[in-house]
C-alpha cells in the first residue's frame, strides 16, 4: 500500500520532469504549422522536415559550431591549466594557498555582470567582440576555478604513497606526477572536462553580450528566435532540442558528478 | 608497485618526506593557471571596480567618486529589484527545499527501480536554461498553450501567467522549481543516505513514531546538508538570468526585474556600464555576505 503510493507519487514527479522536454521533442517532429493545435493532436505523423530545414536553409549550424568550438577550446585550456594547479593545492602547504581558494570561491559567488563590464570593455578595444577568441577567454573565467576545484576532488581520492613508490624509482616529483598521477586521474579529468563542456554549451549570458553574428552561440541563435514571435513553434524547438540534446548526453554521462559540479566539490563522495 | 617502506626515501636534501611549503615547486605548478585566472577574472573584477568609480561622457570614461553607489542608494529602481530578488529568492529556496526533501525521503526507502528515478533527476538541471524558458513560454502561451487549455477543460478560465503582473513571478519561481528541485532533492538523498543508523533506530526501539523520528532526529542531523543546498541555492538565485530575460525580461513593468536584471539592463541596454559595474559589485558583496553567513551558522 506505502510501496503503491511512493510509486504514484514518483510517477507524478517523472511526469512533471519529462513534460516540458516532450512538449518540445514533439512540437518539433510535427509538420509545420501544426503543434498549436487545440485540442492537442494525440497522433501525427512524426516528421523531420522541421531539423532538415534548421540545418540547410539556416545559420544555425554554424551558431552550433561556435558553440561547440568555443566550448571545448575553453574546457582544453581549463583542464589542462587546472590539472597542476590542483595538485598542487591538494600535496603542498604553501604562502596564498588560502588566499587562492578564497579567489576561486568569490569566483562562484560573483554575479556575472561584475566580470562581464570589463570583458566588454577590455574586448571592444582590443577587437576581441564578437569573436571565438574573445568569449573562450570568457568562459575560461568559470570553467577554470570549477576545473580546479572539480580536480581537487578527484587528487585528494589518490594516495601520496604511489608518488613516493615512483619517486623511489628514480623518478623526480614532476615525472611522477606526470607518470603516475595524471594517468590515474584520466577519469577524473573526464568528468571535469564535460561537466565544464555542459555548462559552457548551456551558457547564454556571456554569449548574449559578447558575441553578436561571427562568434554567435546556439544559445543565442535560440533566444534570437524566441525574440520574433512569428517563427514557428516547430523550428524554434527544432533548434533547441539540437541545442539541448547533446547537454543531455553528456549531463547522462557523468550523471553521478553533476551536483559535485554545482556545489564545487562541496558534496563529492 | 606494493612498495613498503619504513624509512621515508632520501627525496630531497634534508631527507624524510618530500617536503610540504618549501621550494618552488607548488609555485611552479601553479603559475599558469594563476596567471589565467587573474586575467580572466581577478583583473576584471579590478577592472569593474574601477569602472564603477566612472561615468561614461561623450565618448571618455571620467572619474566620478562614489557617485555611482551615491545614484545607486537614491535609485528606487534599484530598491524595487531588491525587493523582487528577494521575493524570487526566498520563495524558490522554500519551495524547492520543501519538495526536495519530500522527494528525497521519497527516494530513499530503498524501492526497486530508484536508480531510474534518479537518473530523471538529472535533466532539469542539466537541461539548457534559455531552452528552458522557451519550452514554458510555449506552454503557457495565453492563447495556444497547453496549461491553459488543460485548466480550460477544468472550467478554470485563461491565465496571462508570464504576462501579469501578479502571476509573472510566482509562474517564473515555478520554472526555478521545474529546474532546481532536483538538484535540492539529490543533495538531501546524499545527505539522508550518510546518516548514521544509530540514532534513528534507538528512537524507534523507544516507541518514536515514523514522524517524531523524522521531525526531532533526521531533520536536525540534515541540517549541514539542508545549509549546504540553502546557500548554493541563494547563490544562485539570485544570479538567476536565462529564464527570466528568456520569458519575461524582467517585466510586465518590472514586477520581475531581479537586481540582476536590472545590472544587466542598466549596462548594455542602457549603457551605464559604470552605474551597472557599481549594482553588480554591491549586490556580489552581499551575496557574499550571507553566503558565509549561512555557512559559519549551520557548521556550529
Amino acid at each position: 500500500m506505502r510501496r503503491g503510493v511512493s510509486y504514484a507519487l514518483l510517477l507524478v514527479v517523472s511526469a512533471w520532469i519529462l513534460f516540458p522536454i516532450y512538449w518540445i521533442v514533439r512540437a518539433s517532429l510535427m509538420p509545420l504549422g501544426t503543434s498549436f493545435h487545440l485540442p492537442p493532436q494525440l497522433l501525427f505523423l512524426p516528421t523531420l522536415a522541421n531539423y532538415r530545414e534548421i540545418l540547410t536553409n539556416t545559420d544555425f549550424p554554424s551558431y552550433l559550431l561556435n558553440s561547440f568550438v568555443v566550448g571545448v577550446t575553453a574546457t582544453a585550456l581549463a583542464v589542462i591549466l587546472a590539472v597542476p594547479a590542483a595538485y598542487a593545492l591538494v600535496r603542498y602547504r604553501f604562502t596564498g594557498r588560502r588566499t587562492l581558494s578564497l579567489v576561486l570561491l568569490t569566483s562562484r559567488m560573483a554575479l556575472p555582470v561584475t566580470s562581464l563590464v570589463a570583458f566588454f570593455v577590455q574586448f571592444n578595444r582590443f577587437g576581441l567582440l564578437d569573436t571565438r577568441v574573445g568569449l573562450t577567454i570568457a568562459y575560461l573565467s568559470f570553467n577554470l576555478p570549477l576545473a580546479i576545484w572539480l580536480l581537487i576532488g578527484f587528487i585528494e581520492q589518490l594516495s601520496v604513497e604511489i608518488e613516493y613508490a615512483a619517486m623511489i624509482d628514480g623518478c623526480s616529483r614532476f615525472e611522477a606526477i606526470r607518470r603516475i598521477t595524471v594517468p590515474l586521474i584520466a577519469p577524473g579529468m573526464a568528468v571535469t572536462a564535460t561537466i565544464c563542456l555542459l555548462f559552457s554549451l548551456n551558457e547564454f549570458l556571456f554569449a548574449a553580450v559578447l558575441t553578436s553574428f561571427n562568434a554567435k552561440t546556439a544559445t543565442v541563435a535560440v533566444y534570437g528566435y524566441l525574440g520574433q514571435d512569428r517563427l514557428d513553434w516547430e523550428l524554434m524547438t527544432a533548434t533547441s532540442v539540437l541545442v539541448m540534446l547533446p547537454v543531455l548526453l553528456l549531463a547522462f554521462a557523468v550523471r553521478r558528478y553533476l551536483v559535485s559540479g554545482l556545489t564545487l566539490g562541496a558534496l563529492s563522495e | 608497485m606494493q612498495a613498503t617502506t619504513t624509512r621515508r626515501p632520501d627525496l630531497t636534501v634534508a631527507g624524510a618526506r618530500p617536503r610540504l611549503g618549501r621550494g618552488a615547486d607548488p609555485y611552479l605548478l601553479l603559475v599558469p593557471a594563476l596567471a589565467v585566472l587573474f586575467l580572466v577574472s581577478v583583473y576584471p573584477t579590478i577592472y569593474a571596480f574601477y569602472l564603477s568609480l566612472t561615468t561614461h561622457v561623450g565618448g571618455v570614461n571620467e572619474f566620478v567618486g562614489l557617485e555611482n553607489y551615491a545614484q545607486m542608494v537614491r535609485d528606487p529602481l534599484f530598491w524595487d529589484s531588491l525587493r523582487v530578488t528577494a521575493t524570487f529568492v526566498i520563495g524558490v529556496i522554500a519551495i524547492e527545499l520543501a519538495l526536495g526533501l519530500g522527494l528525497a525521503l521519497l527516494l530513499n526507502q530503498g524501492l526497486p527501480g530508484e536508480w531510474f528515478f534518479r537518473t530523471l533527476l538529472v535533466l532539469p538541471m542539466a537541461a539548457t536554461p534559455i531552452v528552458v524558458a522557451l519550452a514554458w513560454r510555449i506552454m503557457l502561451n495565453s492563447t495556444f498553450g497547453i496549461v491553459n487549455y488543460v485548466l480550460g477543460l477544468f472550467g478554470i478560465p485563461p491565465q496571462g501567467w508570464l504576462g501579469s503582473a501578479q502571476l509573472a513571478l510566482p509562474t517564473l519561481m515555478l520554472i526555478d522549481a521545474w529546474q532546481w528541485t532536483p538538484f535540492v532533492a539529490l543533495i538531501l538523498l546524499a545527505g539522508l543516505q550518510s546518516l548514521p543508523r544509530g540514532p534513528l533506530e534507538a528512537a524507534r526501539l523507544d516507541g518514536a513514531t515514523e514522524f517524531q523520528v523524522f521531525r526531532h532526529i533526521t531533520v536536525p542531523l540534515l541540517g549541514r546538508v539542508i545549509a549546504i543546498a540553502a546557500v548554493f541555492r541563494f547563490v544562485d538565485a539570485v544570479k538567476t538570468f536565462d529564464i527570466i530575460y528568456g520569458t519575461t525580461g524582467g517585466g510586465p513593468g518590472t514586477t520581475t526585474q531581479t537586481t540582476n536584471i536590472f545590472s544587466f539592463l542598466t549596462g548594455f541596454r542602457w549603457g551605464q556600464l559604470g552605474y551597472a559595474a557599481a549594482i553588480a559589485i554591491t549586490l556580489t558583496f552581499v551575496v557574499s555576505l550571507i553566503a558565509a553567513r549561512l555557512l559559519s551558522s549551520s557548521s556550529d
